[in-house]
């Protein structure tokens, strides 16, 4: 019996700590789903509809630590002057960068950043052009990070935010378009 | 014998019967009135010859013949002083003479120049007479044949004769010199005659090393060895000379031999000749050929003569020849096989270019044809091994005509050590005089691969360097006097790998002489169609060109290079910038040495122009851990075509510099050096009666003085220099900064520049002192900190400048600490503006991402005792009378506009304080909206001014909401006005606290709207 109550304490011990460290500090699901949002804006795909949110369970042992999931579930702030400047900008260069990416020249990296993958077919100038094209989608696409974690008051997790983003930027690329591995070797989508 | 001595022989037996019966009968009248006349008659008839004996006379048992002539004219004359024969009768009975004693004789034979084929002689088998004891005395023998004589003088000889005898000879041979020669020897006569010659002295010199064995007749054999210590050409000649033959070598050949050893066999009517030797060597022409042993085999006889023979010589190379002389014609074959090439051309003083790849064995063998006056070698395989680098094969073919060879090479082939590979093709035509050391002839050279030839050879090229292929140089040789001489050397090739292409081709000579390895003179040089890609696509050239003229000298492991010509290209990019080059053509006269063994590169002296822009001098050398480079660079005049050309260069990456205009010179002149992971650089910018403009608001004239530049990395970026740096100019203008005549005087350190003398400007009919500036770069992040001050500068110059409503006031600026690092600009201190009759403080200054495109602009902002009827009739926002309290704090303008802020705006409790109806309407505007209506209605559509006792704002954007309180009135936080205790009054209360920042602006925009 000793033993079973143990196991029990260390049990709830071990998944109030899990549930605090993971919500409180760094709302990932929300900003997935902005990400998911921003990605679609810029791609130009209509947005869909915010994915309905899973039933809370319903148990009493569920309820107990539903106030820190519940400060964890608060709207993100994506609309700052600068979020909607910087995404309005990389909205507009899109349609400049789609026909690169349709082509294989142009490929998203696994950090979420794009990267000439291949110059080939391309004049020196039109080469020179993509570079810049690609150096101020990029930058602009750190920059935005940073204004999410900055808005949202996590400014130093700009990384993380980064990092989900990449994620939504290789799930939604087209199919076609060049997506790259840990290792660096390239995979058409 | 011949037939003429058997007659002979038999007369003399004759003679002596019928002067043993005349002596008998004791009548001297008979032996010399019958006997003699008859002995001559009868040998006159046999011999066809004339035939004279002046006196026949017998005393004491001995018959003496005086004055003996045997004469065929023309061909032969022998004349005997006497001759004495001792016999007694009894042994005439047996055939035995006891002495004969030729006294005197002399032989003068001539051979016709087409003898007929002689009888071959027969010798009987047995002695047909025995002599105890025979000499011949003071003899002399001329022979003569052709242009060429013999002379044997003093000779004498003895012996005997029967079944078995010595004999011996001596004589001198030849004439002054006249050479002793002497032989003895031994003879059976026994079924044959075989001759024993047991020594045989030339010049005092015996020259047996066992005795020869000589079988006369039909089938004569000979059998000898001659052993010498030495052998030369002096030697020979002289013995050449005794016999009258001909000394068949150059008088400037000369050669020598130790140990000769001759073995000679005559046998089966062949001669048998074997010569070995050992060492010695050929001199002629300033050559030295020395060998260390030969052997050389002779067999058969004048017309069929098989030869064989080898010759080993320095370096383990040994020479073989074997033929067939027949018909004045030697057909056979030849080979040559070195173990080492370069040790054989060390042994005849010669040596192998250091540069070149040794050798390390030749074999070269085949057919030969010659005749006395010409040699031809055909179907010759060449097969020499060059270790790492592979194998050299080829035909080679030859003449030999006229003191002329002539050699040609159709087709050498360098296959690489995996037999399959063909590095490269040769082919050779070499004609010339070997006595002369000239030489002549055509030479083409293919090479497949040379960045595979180089590697092969154990010379390998730097990695990630261009190559080149399909290779190929032709032209012309000429070797005179160890002067090797390659002139219009036709050259083409292909440059590629490394990203690079391109063709090559020109023109260009090479000369090699002692003391010098080789020269390379480039007539014309050109690399054209030069194309150059990075691997992943983003740096690159395009319509390259190159001409290079110049002189190449390759000493041992040092190349010296004096070199010039003209470089210039289509298109380049790099990364994000792209630029046309066209006419824009680099003229460049390069000198300097490449040490090889040191990888050390020396530019000398580096003269470079740019299409007429820009001139620059350099030198440089490079080498591993360290490079330095040291010179010039200067542009005469910015204004017109560089200026143009740095618009059209750098107009990709800054857009706006086509608003730039330059003027004046510019001079930049230092040096820099890099040396294990640290580096250096130290310039000096000279500009000269310059002016730099940015668009209209920007410009810089009459830029004159030096800026020196002192950078440090790494171990060298302790170096500690300091040094006064000036610049003056004549005029700045900078926004509302416009300043006359002006200095700035810097301390230029490592990485740093500090402010040496506060600088001050005319800013606005104010003044900007900068106080301290100072730009530190401790790892090429520029860091850049600033102190300034700013006094009585007017506001209604800025506002106008900035189009903003005007303003009265002058601004005030103390910012201790300007900050410039990273991404931000920060500032600490403070700015103060008195105007609308108070004080604005701003301070905590703050600019973020300020050289992106998206800047970001921090500040704090406090102000006190704001005269409101100023304010807002400034603004034009609606009059309100009144004084305010206030801060903005944590403002973040962004794109002008802001987006965060917390602001608390307050009246204060004095003074009249009314608000008219457009700024109540304003203020509802940014509150609710809808009080338009009701202000317009009824009584109040005729009060214009409402008074207030207190209007209390509390608002902040945040996270893109706005938050509107009114503080107005104490208790409430909805009261954005409170009106005042007499009519008319009005409170203004906030019905939509949140609202978001797209409302705001919405809002803003109508209040705009009202005001038109």
């Amino acid at each position: 019996m000793k033993r079973l109550i143990r196991g029990f304490g260390l049990l709830a011990i071990g998944t109030v700590i899990s549930c605090v460290t993971i919500n409180i500090y760094f709302p990932a699901e929300e900003i997935r789903g902005v990400a998911d949002r921003i990605v679609d804006e810029v791609y130009g795909e209509k947005a869909k509809p915010a994915d309905t949110p899973p039933a809370q369970p319903g148990s009493s042992f569920y309820r107990i630590f539903a106030p820190t999931i519940a400060h964890a579930a608060q709207d993100l702030n994506v609309s700052t002057p600068e979020i909607r400047a910087i995404k309005a900008d990389m909205t507009a260069r899109f349609a400049q960068l789609t026909p690169f990416l349709d082509s294989g020249q142009v490929g998203i990296t696994s950090n979420g950043l794009l990267e000439i993958r291949t110059a080939e077919g391309l004049g020196m100038k039109e080469k020179a052009e993509l570079s810049r094209l690609i150096k101020v989608e990029n930058q602009d696409r750190l920059r935005l990070y940073k204004e999410i974690a900055t808005a949202n008051e996590f400014p130093d997790k700009a990384d993380e935010v980064q990092a989900i983003f990449a994620e939504s930027w290789r799930e939604k690329a087209r199919p076609g378009w060049y997506l790259q591995g840990d290792g660096g070797s390239w995979q058409q989508k | 014998m011949t037939r003429g001595v058997r007659i002979l022989i038999g007369l003399i037996l004759l003679v002596l019967l019928f002067a043993g019966g005349g002596l008998w009968l004791a009548a001297d009248r008979l032996l010399d009135g019958v006997v003699r006349p008859w002995l001559t008659a009868r040998a006159a008839a046999e011999l066809d010859a004339e035939v004279g004996l002046e006196k026949l006379a017998y005393a004491d048992g001995s018959l003496r013949l005086t004055d003996l002539t045997f004469v065929r004219p023309g061909e032969l004359r022998l004349e005997v002083a006497a001759i004495d024969v001792q016999f007694s009768w009894v042994g005439l009975l047996q055939r035995r003479i006891n002495e004969l004693v030729i006294r005197e004789p002399q032989l003068i034979w001539t051979a016709a120049a087409q003898e007929a084929a002689a009888e071959p002689a027969t010798w009987p088998q047995d002695a047909p007479l025995s002599i105890d004891a025979w000499r011949l005395e003071n003899g002399r023998v001329e022979l003569s044949w052709g242009d060429r004589k013999l002379l044997l003088d003093q000779l004498a000889a003895e012996g005997g004769l029967g079944r078995q005898f010595p004999y011996a000879m001596t004589a001198n041979v030849g004439i002054a010199p006249a050479v002793p020669v002497s032989l003895v020897g031994n003879a059976v006569w026994q079924d044959g005659l075989a001759l024993t010659l047991d020594e045989l002295s030339w010049d005092e010199k015996n020259l047996l090393a066992q005795p020869v064995s000589v079988t006369p007749g039909a089938d004569m054999a000979l059998g000898t060895k001659l052993t010498l210590e030495k052998l030369d050409d002096a030697q020979v000649g002289e013995l050449l000379v005794a016999l009258g033959e001909p000394v068949p070598w150059p008088a400037d050949l000369h050669w020598q031999v130790t140990a000769p050893a001759l073995e000679l066999r005559l046998r089966d009517g062949g001669l048998e000749v074997k010569l070995q030797s050992g060492a010695g060597s050929l001199q002629t022409a300033g050559q030295h050929w020395p060998w260390q042993s030969m052997t050389l085999g002779l067999q058969g006889g004048p017309d069929r003569l098989e030869l064989g023979g080898s010759v080993s010589l320095g370096g383990a190379t040994t020479m073989t020849l074997n033929g067939i002389w027949a018909d004045q014609k030697l057909n056979g074959s030849w080979s040559v096989a070195a173990e080492s090439p370069a040790a054989f051309l060390q042994s005849i003083g010669m040596a192998m270019p250091t540069a070149a790849p040794a050798p390390s064995d030749l074999k070269l063998q085949g057919l030969i044809e010659a005749d006395r006056n010409s040699a031809r070698i055909s179907k010759a395989g060449l097969v020499s091994n060059f270790g790492k680098l592979g194998t050299l094969a080829g035909d080679v073919r030859g003449e030999w005509r006229d003191q002329r060879l002539t050699l040609t090479c159709d087709r050498l082939t360098l296959t690489a050590r995996d037999g399959r590979t063909s590095l490269a093709e040769a082919a050779l035509s070499l004609a010339g005089t070997p006595a002369e050391s000239d030489w002549q002839g055509d030479w083409s050279l293919q090479v497949a691969d040379v960045t595979r030839l180089a590697l092969s050879s154990g010379y390998p090229l730097p990695t990630g360097q261009p190559g080149l292929q399909e290779l190929s140089l032709q032209g012309k040789l000429r070797l005179q006097n160890d002067r090797l001489s390659l002139p219009g050397v036709d050259l083409s090739g292909m440059l590629t790998g490394a990203g690079f292409s391109g063709l090559l081709h020109g023109r260009l000579t090479l000369q090699t002489a002692p003391g010098m390895d080789l020269a390379v003179i480039l007539e014309a040089i050109t690399l054209d169609a030069l194309e150059y890609q990075a691997e992943d696509g983003m740096a690159g050239l395009t319509g390259g060109k190159l001409d290079l003229r110049g002189r190449l000298k390759l000493d041992g492991e040092r190349v010296r290079f004096d070199l010039s010509g003209r470089a210039g290209a289509g298109e380049a990019l790099l990364d994000s910038w792209y630029g046309s080059l066209q006419g824009l053509p680099v003229n460049f006269v390069v000198k300097g040495n490449w040490l090889g063994d040191r990888q050390r590169l020396e530019l000398t002296s580096a003269d470079v122009d740019l299409a007429g822009l820009v001139n620059g001098h350099f030198s440089a050398v490079y080498a591993e851990g360290e490079t330095s480079l040291r010179g010039q660079v200067e542009v005469a005049e910015m204004q017109g075509d560089f200026q143009q050309t740095i618009q059209t260069l750098a107009g990709e990456l800054l857009p706006g510099i086509d608003q730039a205009s330059l003027r004046g010179q510019l001079m930049l002149e230092g040096a820099a050096r890099q040396r294990e992971g640290s580096w250096g650089l130290d310039l000096n910018i000279v500009p000269t009666d310059v002016t730099v403009a940015w668009g209209q608001d920007v410009r810089v004239d009459g830029l004159n003085g030096r800026l020196p530049v002192h950078l440090r990395q790494g171990a060298s970026a302790r170096d500690a220099l300091a040094e006064i740096a000036n610049l003056q100019w004549t005029r700045l203008q900078a926004g509302l900064l416009n300043s006359g005549p002006g200095r700035l005087q810097l301390q230029a350190a490592t990485n740093r520049w500090r402010l040496q003398q506060p600088l001050k400007l005319t800013v606005a009919g104010g003044e900007l002192s900068l106080t301290v500036l100072q730009l530190d770069l401790p790892n090429l992040v520029p860091q850049l900190w600033a102190s300034l001050a700013v006094e009585d500068v007017e506001l209604l110059q800025i506002s106008r400048s900035l189009d903003w409503p005007e303003m009265g006031g002058r601004l005030n600026a103390r910012l201790e600490e300007i900050r410039i690092a990273g991404a931000e600009i920060s500032t600490v201190g403070d700015a103060s503006m008195h105007v609308f009759g108070g004080d604005f403080s701003i301070n905590n200054m703050r600019v973020e991402a300020p050289f992106s495109r998206f800047p970001t602009y921090h500040a704090d902002v406090d102000f006190t005792g704001i005269d409101l009827y100023q304010l807002t009739n400034t603004f034009e926002f609606g009059e309100i009378n009144g004084i305010a309290d206030g801060y903005i704090h944590s403002l973040r303008l962004f794109d002008g506009m802001p987006s965060a802020f917390r602001a608390k705006f307050e009246t204060r409790s004095e003074g009249t304080r009314n608000i008219s109806v457009k700024a109540i309407r304003n203020l509802n505007t940014l509150s609710m909206g809808g009080l338009s209506a009701a202000l317009s209605q009824g009584i109040y559509q005729f009060i214009d001014f409402y008074r207030y006792r207190k209007i209390g704002i509390d608002c902040w954007l945040q996270n893109d909401l706005f938050h509107l309180q009114g503080t107005a009135r104490e208790g409430s936080d909805q009261h954005l006005i409170y009106g005042g205790l007499l009519p008319p009054r009005i409170d203004v209360i906030v019905s939509s606290p949140t609202i978001s920042f797209k409302e705001m602006m919405s809002r803003l925009k109508r209040i705009e709207r009202a005001d038109n």
